[in-house]
This record gives C-alpha cells, sequence and structure tokens, in this order.
C-alpha cells in the first residue's frame, strides 16, 4: 500500500476540508463557508474543530500555507490562506476514487435508486 | 451590522477570546488570533444578519469548543506538549523512581536474577502498578483516601463538563445530569478507600495471641565458646596457642 493511499479513508472534516481547497486557495471562514455549500448545508464545520483538523493536516502535509494573496482591498493582514499540496490533492483523489467504487458496487446491487 | 450589532459582536469576541484561551498553548499561539477573528465573522454572518439567534449560536459555538477541547488536549497529551506532557513525564518520571531499587537486580520469570529470560533477553521485573494514595479525611480510627493521580482527576472533570455540554446541547440535560452522577458515582467507588487505623502495639488493637507470648524471637544457634572443645587441642596434639581445624 503506498504512502497516500495509506491515510485514505479520511475523517469528514479534512475531507470536507481538501474538497474545499481543491477549489483554490481559502482561508480558514471561507473553508467553512465552502463545506456548508458543498454538503448543502448539511455540514457545519465549527471553529475549533476547522482548526484542529487544519493542524493535523499540516502537520501531515496534506495542505500548507499559501504564499499567494489576494487583492489589498481585499485582503486582511491577519488571515492565513491554505492550499492543498501533492499529497493533500492524492489524498483527496485516492478517497474520491473510493467513494466511487462504493457507489459503484451500490448500484450493482441495485442499493442506489439511479438518479 | 448597525452600531449596537457591532458592539454585540466585539463583545462576543471578548468571551470567545476567553474560550480560547481553555485550549492548549501550543495550539492557541498557532491558531488563537485566526479563531478569534473567524468567530468574529461567523457572528456577523449568522447574528448580525438576523440568520440565527444568539442562543442556537451559542449553543453550537459551545458544543464544538467542548469537543475540539478534549480532542486538543488529548492530541496534546499524546505528543506530550505543554502541562499535559509534563504532567506525563512527571508521572512517568515518578513511576521510575518507584520502581528503580526493583531493577536494578533485576529478576527473571525463572527466579534467577540478572540473567536473561528466552532468547537470552534481559526480562525485567516489572512492578504492578501502583497507584498514589492521598487521605482525603482523617479521623482517630479511620481514615478516606484516594488512590489515582492527579491527572485523571483533571480528565474526570474535562468529561463531566463535556457531558454536561452535550446534554446542555441537545436538549437533554436530565439525562446528561443522571450520566455525570453515575460517572462520578462510579469514580468514588473506584477510587476511594475507607481504611481501618490499628494502634501501634504488637498486637494491634485486637487480642494477644494464643499463649500470651509476646514477639517470640526464632531460636538461634548457640555462640561457640572461644575455650570450647573446638579449640581444645587433642592432648597428642601441638600446646595451646596453635588452632587446629576439625573435618
Amino acid at each position: 500500500m503506498t504512502k497516500e493511499l495509506a491515510a485514505v479513508p479520511l475523517t469528514p472534516a479534512v475531507f470536507h476540508i481538501l474538497f474545499a481547497l481543491a477549489g483554490g486557495d481559502k482561508h480558514g471562514y471561507e473553508i467553512a463557508r465552502q463545506v456548508g455549500e458543498d454538503s448543502l448545508g448539511r455540514v457545519t464545520m465549527g471553529t475549533g474543530t476547522l482548526y484542529g483538523s487544519i493542524k493535523r493536516m499540516l502537520a501531515e502535509a496534506l495542505i500548507e500555507e499559501s504564499g499567494r494573496r489576494p487583492a489589498p482591498e481585499l485582503d486582511d493582514e491577519r488571515r492565513r490562506y491554505y492550499r492543498l499540496t501533492e499529497q493533500g490533492r492524492r489524498a483527496l483523489e485516492a478517497e474520491l476514487q473510493r467513494y466511487a467504487r462504493v457507489v459503484a458496487v451500490a448500484r450493482r446491487r441495485d442499493l442506489l435508486a439511479s438518479t | 451590522m448597525n452600531r449596537g450589532g457591532a458592539g454585540r459582536r466585539v463583545r462576543a469576541q471578548r468571551w470567545y477570546r476567553f474560550i480560547v484561551r481553555l485550549y492548549p498553548a501550543a495550539h492557541r499561539r498557532a491558531f488563537g488570533d485566526e479563531m478569534v477573528q473567524m468567530f468574529g465573522d461567523h457572528y456577523r454572518d449568522a447574528v448580525g444578519s438576523g440568520r440565527v439567534s444568539r442562543w442556537r449560536f451559542w449553543r453550537s459555538v459551545l458544543a464544538d469548543a467542548g469537543r475540539s477541547l478534549v480532542t486538543e488536549y488529548i492530541a496534546a497529551i499524546r505528543a506530550g506538549a505543554g502541562w499535559p506532557g509534563r504532567l506525563r513525564r512527571r508521572n512517568r518520571r515518578w513511576r521510575q523512581r518507584r520502581s528503580a531499587p526493583y531493577r536494578r537486580d533485576a529478576v527473571t520469570r525463572t527466579g534467577r536474577p540478572g540473567r536473561g529470560g528466552r532468547r537470552g533477553r534481559r526480562r525485567r521485573y516489572r512492578r504492578p502498578a501502583c497507584r498514589p494514595v492521598r487521605v482525603v479525611a482523617k479521623t482517630r480510627r479511620h481514615r478516606l483516601v484516594y488512590r489515582g493521580r492527579f491527572s485523571s482527576l483533571v480528565l474526570l472533570a474535562v468529561l463531566l463538563g463535556a457531558v454536561l455540554a452535550a446534554g446542555t446541547v441537545t436538549g437533554h440535560t436530565g439525562v446528561a445530569a443522571i450520566v455525570a452522577g453515575a460517572v462520578v458515582l462510579a469514580w468514588l467507588a473506584y477510587r476511594i478507600r475507607l481504611d481501618r487505623l490499628v494502634p501501634a502495639g504488637p498486637h494491634g488493637d485486637g487480642p494477644a495471641p494464643p499463649g500470651g507470648a509476646s514477639v517470640r524471637e526464632p531460636r538461634r544457634p548457640l555462640p561457640m565458646c572461644p575455650g570450647g572443645s573446638a579449640a581444645r587441642p587433642r592432648p597428642d596434639q601441638e600446646p595451646p596457642g596453635q588452632a587446629v581445624a576439625l573435618i
């Protein structure tokens, strides 16, 4: 088993953060809002949970602090922006492939209504 | 947001800063300011826009803080950082000191001290885990002792806080109180002991042993007399003054 696949399955919080960051660099609150949008409001990520997950993901090199910042009129210097690392992108892909396999099996067994 | 709303937001951020202070120092230093800022943004978008009531907002914030506090402290204890780590290291040193005399002359399972066990590996005697005893209350004949570590008491307090917070958030306060009470009772039954004190003396506070004798010394061989038969020469040997070994 490769190192990237060893991290799969990801915890829901880590998966949602990786999924949110797949669209581009974001700061903490933007990530939380994106998670709410992606999950159609079903997942709300609190501040403590979000920064706890960010800390662990930084330690595991799934994300990193981004050097790029938006335009100065839109920027707040106190904010930190995060982005996916290559390892984080691979972990997200592996997790999505795992979901896709599960969905395919569920379809084959008629467990999932086709949409 | 109007001026009153902005003032409320600043006050709410001040309260949240207090909550952030409860996190482990390393986490607080790394993300404390960002967390307060994100909280302010969240407050503005949720409560300031009237989308969520203040009560509901604070309820979700406290539930999230309770969960993440427990998670962060467990992570800090595992990583050995901050005061949880110091406490753990101190406990480990304390245990090592307690078992040091046993470790010096290591005893194998075969009962041969200082020799290797299976495959020639040195198997050390491990003293069974012991718990420190602290006297909680004491009378003339009894004493109430707490057998455990301070860190486990802190963990119990955190656990109770989490249970009560979860009960408050989900609206099952009664159930949470019953669970917390049961946890406390179980903890007390496990950790608190009532010891009976025995007065110092040869027989304790009980009757004297049968026969009425006090402490009896074991029989010892009589000392050999310096001028006894062993030292006395036989008539056909050298005169006194030279020792003779008897086989």
